[in-house]
């Protein structure tokens, strides 16, 4: 299904349909729900007069030990992303999330939520091992020998595959912009990175070491009907695109900070005098989903953004969608909904996200990576995807 | 995979045309009923999809040339008027639904006409659909006036009845086998596969596919 993107773009293009604003209900923020202290393990913090929000992944921590804090990143020196590449760890850059701005009224389930998200998480990891086969998704970290023979010549300089990365890490890291297209400089720096990935990946699949590797990687790994091409993609997507998404993500949020203030104002302006969420300010029909279900869609949309392959981005999406869906089936109608029901309801997700400005960077993310005649494979997977 | 600019006998050896098309209309007139009605199983969940009736998808077989149908719905609400083009772009076929009782749908309808033409040019096939003739005796939109305003602009006319599963199968075959003779002029056009990568239509693709058994009867449309 080659036009997910298009229907993934009115995740940014709904903010702007919306004929009048909502109620927004009266702060109820508590005074215990205010947190100056060190953040801590399996909670959530506000600090209200900073209007910061603190998110402490307690899945992480356990799987992955230790404690780090790590806001979403400044622009990233090449030397430490090379460090960072190379490191035998998990490259997820965030241990500790942050969100900024006003704060939505999901942030008082703490406890609850944290449970979904772990539960959440895991769930969708095992769909996604069902439906991908051993395709393994970057937080499972770089184990896979082929990531493994990627990074290297990736690290190393004088081949065809480093001088590439290298070229394009510091391009990510300086102000010059690409060669050739004089377009929008968000937009040619994502073309960049799927020329990049598109070119590293035709060039490794003929690679004849990389088939030796991928030809040896063991009895435990299953090889029938696994493509070689969908193995060079992952091990990309953890060896070379990993490695650059703090920069990447960094240089977006730059080059796009204009648009993601008006959102984010957008946003606001839509909430403020909006009923609580749900109350159906915007004309919305029906009821609005429940609590746990809201706050599950946007943990997914916050997976969705921690994520960095493609395909682990468009199965979380297509995530939301369900749940979105599965917020409408509350009734006794259990016909299939049509967009008429579904664009009204996702909007409204939209509206109380706090990953919104995210979300709209991984929209923009996806739909400069997806398109299937430079990305081959990509069309027939997210057909897969879609359908299944 | 995506092979796009590949010769036109690609379909005949062993691969699938696949092509989008997008329902558009004012709300309430049926676009959903309508595409829920093609693929008839409503229950079944091989049609419904991650995205229920929003996306569905069907698989025919027209004399021999296998299709891969991805039908878009929109949202018929004037305030989601906007995401028109996200829809629409590249879409191989347009299906612009009115409600005959309502004469505002038909002048919706127009204004579609309008913003494809502008946009997309002759490459999408329309269709004009004037849905719900069931209820024939409270018609607002004259049949006449509709097909000679679908025949000025270059689009097919259809009368369907989603209640009545009046006119569906057909308009959806006919619209596959225009697409069909419109994917292959452009691959003639671009000849064997020399197009540049990139430079073809996203929405035409030819894409691999598994084997798919030839529907009985008239060799015509097989779903699933």
């Amino acid at each position: 299904m080659p036009d997910l993107p298009h229907l993934l773009a009115f995740l940014s293009a709904s903010r702007d349909v919306l004929p009048r604003t909502l109620l927004l209900p009266p702060p109820t923020l508590r005074p215990e729900d205010q947190h100056t202290g060190p953040p801590q393990t399996g909670s959530v913090h506000l600090n209200v007069p900073e209007r910061v929000l603190s998110m402490v992944n307690k899945l992480y921590l356990e799987t992955h030990g230790g404690w780090g804090k790590e806001q979403i990143p400044p622009e990233t020196p090449p030397e430490t992303e090379e460090r960072h590449s190379s490191a035998p760890r998990n490259p997820a850059p965030h241990r500790v999330s942050w969100m900024e701005g006003p704060l939505s009224l999901e942030v008082h389930h703490s406890g609850p939520d944290l449970a979904s998200l772990v539960e959440e998480k895991e769930k969708e990891d095992k769909d996604e091992d069902g439906n991908k086969g051993d395709y393994k998704d970057e937080e499972n970290g770089p184990e896979d020998v082929l990531t493994h023979h990627i990074q290297a010549l990736a690290r190393a300089r004088g081949n065809y595959v480093g001088r590439q990365f290298q070229s394009l890490r510091a391009r990510l890291t300086s102000n010059a912009r690409g060669p050739h297209r004089p377009g929008d400089p968000a937009t040619e720096l994502l073309q960049d990175v799927r020329h990049l990935l598109t070119d590293l990946q035709d060039h490794l699949s003929k690679d004849p070491d990389v088939r030796a590797v991928f030809g040896s990687r063991g009895p435990g790994v299953p090889q029938k009907d696994y493509d070689l091409g969908a193995a060079v993609e992952a091990a990309l997507c953890r060896a070379v695109l990993a490695p650059l998404k703090p920069a990447l993500w960094a240089r977006l949020r730059k080059l796009r900070a204009q648009e993601l203030r008006r959102l984010r104002q957008r946003q606001i302006a839509l909430r403020v005098g909006a009923g609580p969420p749900g109350c159906q300010g915007a004309g919305f029909e029906g009821p609005g989903p429940a609590p746990a279900l809201r706050s599950r869609i946007h943990a997914r949309l916050e997976h969705l953004h921690a994520a960095c392959a493609p395909r682990r981005k468009v199965a979380l999406l297509l995530a939301v969608c369900t749940d979105v869906y599965a917020g409408l089936a509350q009734g006794e109608n259990q016909e299939p909904l049509g967009a008429d029901a579904f664009l009204p309801a996702l909007t409204e997700e939209l509206i109380w996200s706090p990953h919104i400005g995210e979300t709209q960077l991984d929209v923009e993310f996806l739909m400069e990576l997806l398109d299937p005649d430079e990305l081959r494979g990509e069309g027939g997977h997210q057909k897969d995807v879609t359908t299944s | 995979m995506a092979a796009a600019g590949s010769g036109g006998g690609a379909a005949a050896a062993g691969r699938a045309y696949s092509f989008k098309v997008v329902l558009l209309g004012e709300g309430c007139v049926g676009k959903t009923s309508l595409v829920l009605r093609y693929c008839e199983n409503k229950f079944n969940d091989k049609h419904i999809t991650t995205l229920q009736a929003s996306f569905l998808t069907k698989k025919l077989n027209i004399g021999g040339k296998r299709v891969n149908l991805a039908i878009w719905d929109t949202a018929g609400q004037e305030r989601f008027h906007a995401l028109g083009p996200i829809y629409y772009r590249d879409s191989n076929g347009a299906i612009l639904v009115y409600d005959i009782t309502d004469e505002d749908s038909f002048q919706k309808v127009k204004n579609w006409v309008k913003e494809l033409r502008k946009m997309l040019g002759n490459e999408i096939c329309l269709c004009i659909v004037g849905n719900k003739i069931d209820l024939e005796k409270e018609r607002h939109v004259s049949i006449q006036e509709a097909e000679s305003y679908a025949e000025s602009v270059g689009a097919k006319h259809y009368h369907t009845s989603a209640k009545q599963n009046k006119g569906i199968e057909e308009l959806f075959l006919d619209l596959c086998k225009r697409m069909i003779e419109t994917a292959q002029v452009d691959e003639r056009a671009k000849g064997n596969g020399s197009s540049q990568p990139g430079s073809a239509r996203r929405g035409v693709q030819i894409i691999d596919d598994e084997p798919q058994a030839q529907s009985g009867g008239g060799g015509c449309c097989s779903s699933g």
